[in-house]
């Protein structure tokens, strides 16, 4: 009768994957960090993560991308300069089938019994935690390492990387050239090519603490380090991101961007990246005794997203994100003030100096629209 | 599926009506200046549909995104570039991976302007006008090219498209900091240029109900006899939206 048939596409047959736009999207491992950034990273593009100060809260984040990996069936590369890549491999969190709550569920029967005054009853329940009742993905228990077999079984690849005086066609420190030639020789195989309909393969690659003292070492050596401070690393970004493109190849980097003497370089670097984001951890700063922040471990900041085969990027519900992370799970929420419950003869938001940037306070010159 | 047809013309004919690429003036160089991480491949695109529906020769070098992608919105805006590049209208070449093959291969850089010419000067052969976009300027200082290389390339570039009649070309330029070398070479090209076209953030956050700003001066017009005892010509100012199909522009306040 009809003569259009829609062809099925036969990419949503790779496990943990979903197509959008025509572009294969995969699971960060966390729902919430999925739900912010769109609907999960999109093959073919590099996510960076800048490291918080002591870097735990990305260490998390890359066991969950890996650990997606693995229960996905994906292939997997791990490459790390500072630690060795199988250590990072060794603690993985664990997949379960129900979502983690360390939440006590008996205050919510306690609920129906109060009676919300009658204007606040039509509105809708404010959703601070995002992502929660996906289907896209797994979820993970922290609290338990996976299989050291069940990760064997994998198609895993470790690349550690060690300095040393070989070529380094185009870069001043041979790491760079390293890892590019092995992403490159692993990314030109044919089940990792975006056209290719059969026996394809998603591949994930991890990068921890890119541009890290090790990585830098050769800049500072030079004469005049400021000008050239940074350059393999920019080089780097851009070279891979030519790799990358159209690809079923995922780069998920972490980089201490704070150790940067020059701030110019993310900047340049962010360029080339597809989407970023940026982890502050209150660990050690004012804001960890702040009493605003007292449910938060930290504040998560959305720094590029960009709209890959469209036109349009995805606007993320809010800006004010803060993370937290429990007994068994990494979550990202929508950053709220607490209530103030206590009278107190001063209120203790005056004495806040450090409020959320976004939060108030504009001037009309500040007004966009 | 004629509202479809319709309304993806309009979408992409707001930037190409201000970017005066609809009217037939003498050659011309457009510059798009991209400020706050903001990225203007949208302009790209919508000059792709202008060229393709008005079947003007194009010559695209990009850096920056890839093949892949300009198709796939392309279909959405209602052409196929693929069907375009396999007849011969539009040339598709990636720069930027060519450079780095170069790079890693053989541990130097590729003389810019040499393939690129070729290119251009083929497609010259066969057709009258032969417009160039190029996306990504910025990349080639990633590369490690110095200002002076890449500013030769462009001004060999831009004296190759404007020596052909009528055709136009448009560069895109990056701004990644205020005071480094991305700063200099966007304001280079802007004072080459008779457009220029500036792509923000917004510097508040992201909405969505505005995807950006847009600011467009016309340097050229300044020796024109309309504008010729004005002293300080006036910039225009819009806001904009993407949509799938193309961008729209609203004044400022009327959103």
């Amino acid at each position: 009768m009809g003569s259009f048939h829609k062809t099925s596409d036969t990419r949503t047959a790779i496990s943990g994957t979903k197509v959008k736009n025509n572009l294969t999207i995969v699971s960060s491992g966390i729902p919430s960090l999925d739900y912010v950034i769109g609907t999960g990273l999109p093959t073919g593009s590099i996510f960076v993560v800048e490291e918080d100060v002591l870097a735990n809260y990305s260490r998390i984040l890359i066991k969950y991308f890996l650990a997606e990996g693995v229960a996905c069936k994906h292939d997997l590369l791990v490459a790390s300069a500072d630690e060795n890549p199988q250590d990072i491999a060794r603690e993985l969190p664990v997949p379960t089938t129900v979502p983690q709550n360390d939440e006590i569920n008996s205050v919510a029967t306690d609920v129906d019994k109060m009676k919300i005054a009658w204007r606040y009853e039509g509105l809708t329940q404010v959703e601070s935690s995002f992502g929660s009742n996906t289907s896209f993905g797994h979820h993970f228990d922290l609290s338990k390492y996976i299989n050291v077999d069940e990760v064997k079984a994998c198609n895993i690849s470790y690349c550690k990387l060690e300095s040393d005086d070989g070529v380094s066609n185009g870069f001043k420190n041979n790491l760079y050239y390293k890892l590019l030639t092995t992403i490159k020789e692993t990314v030109c195989k044919e089940q990792y090519n975006s056209r290719n309909k059969q026996n394809s393969n998603v591949l994930r690659i991890s990068v921890q603490s890119l541009g890290s003292p090790v990585w830098m070492a050769k800049d500072c050596e030079e004469e005049e380090p400021s000008r050239t401070y940074g350059q393999d690393l920019i080089k780097f970004m851009f070279c891979l991101r030519t790799f990358l493109r159209d690809t079923n190849a995922i780069a998920f980097i972490t980089i201490p961007s704070h150790l940067f003497d020059d701030e110019h370089i993310m900047n340049r670097l962010l360029y080339s990246v597809d989407n970023a984001v940026k982890i502050e951890s209150f660990a050690g700063s004012s804001r960890e005794t702040n009493p605003v922040y007292k449910d938060y471990h930290g504040l998560f900041h959305i720094t590029k997203l960009s709209a890959m085969y469209c036109l349009v990027p995805n606007v993320p519900p809010s800006l004010d994100l803060a993370f937290k992370l429990k007994r068994k799970k990494f979550v990202i929420e929508k950053l709220h003030l607490p209530p103030e419950l206590q009278e107190s003869k001063e209120r203790e938001q005056d004495d806040i100096t450090s409020v959320p940037v976004n939060c108030g306070g504009f001037k009309k010159k500040d007004i966009d629209f | 599926m004629k509202f479809s047809f319709t309304s993806a013309i309009r979408m992409s004919s707001d930037i190409i009506a201000l970017l005066q690429l609809d009217r037939t003036l003498s050659s011309r160089v457009v510059v798009v200046k991209e400020i706050n991480r903001c990225d203007s491949s949208f302009v790209t695109s919508c000059v792709l549909n202008h060229c393709i529906k008005k079947k003007a020769a194009l010559c695209v070098l990009s850096t920056h995104n890839s093949f892949q992608h300009y198709q796939n919105v392309g279909l959405r805006m209602n052409y196929n570039l693929q069907k375009h590049v396999d007849s011969g209208l539009v040339d598709f070449h990636s720069l930027g991976d060519h450079c780095v093959h170069n790079l890693l291969s053989e541990n130097s850089l590729p003389e810019l302007f040499h393939k690129v010419r070729e290119r251009i000067t083929s497609m010259q052969q066969k057709n009258d006008e032969v417009n160039v976009i190029m996306d990504g300027v910025t990349h080639l200082f990633d590369l490690n090219y110095s200002v002076q290389q890449i500013n030769r390339f462009c001004k060999e570039l831009i004296e190759l498209v404007t020596g052909c009649n009528n055709s136009f070309i448009v560069l895109h330029c990056h701004k990644a900091n205020e005071d480094d070398v991305t700063s200099v070479m966007s304001n280079l090209l802007c004072h080459k240029a008779h457009t220029v076209l500036e792509v923000e953030n917004l510097p508040s956050g992201l909405s969505a109900d505005v995807s950006g700003h847009l600011t467009i001066k016309y340097p050229s017009l300044k020796f024109d006899t309309d504008h010729l005892y004005t002293m300080d010509m006036k910039m225009s100012r819009y806001l904009f939206k993407l949509f799938d199909r193309g961008v729209k522009l609203f004044a400022p306040g009327t959103v």
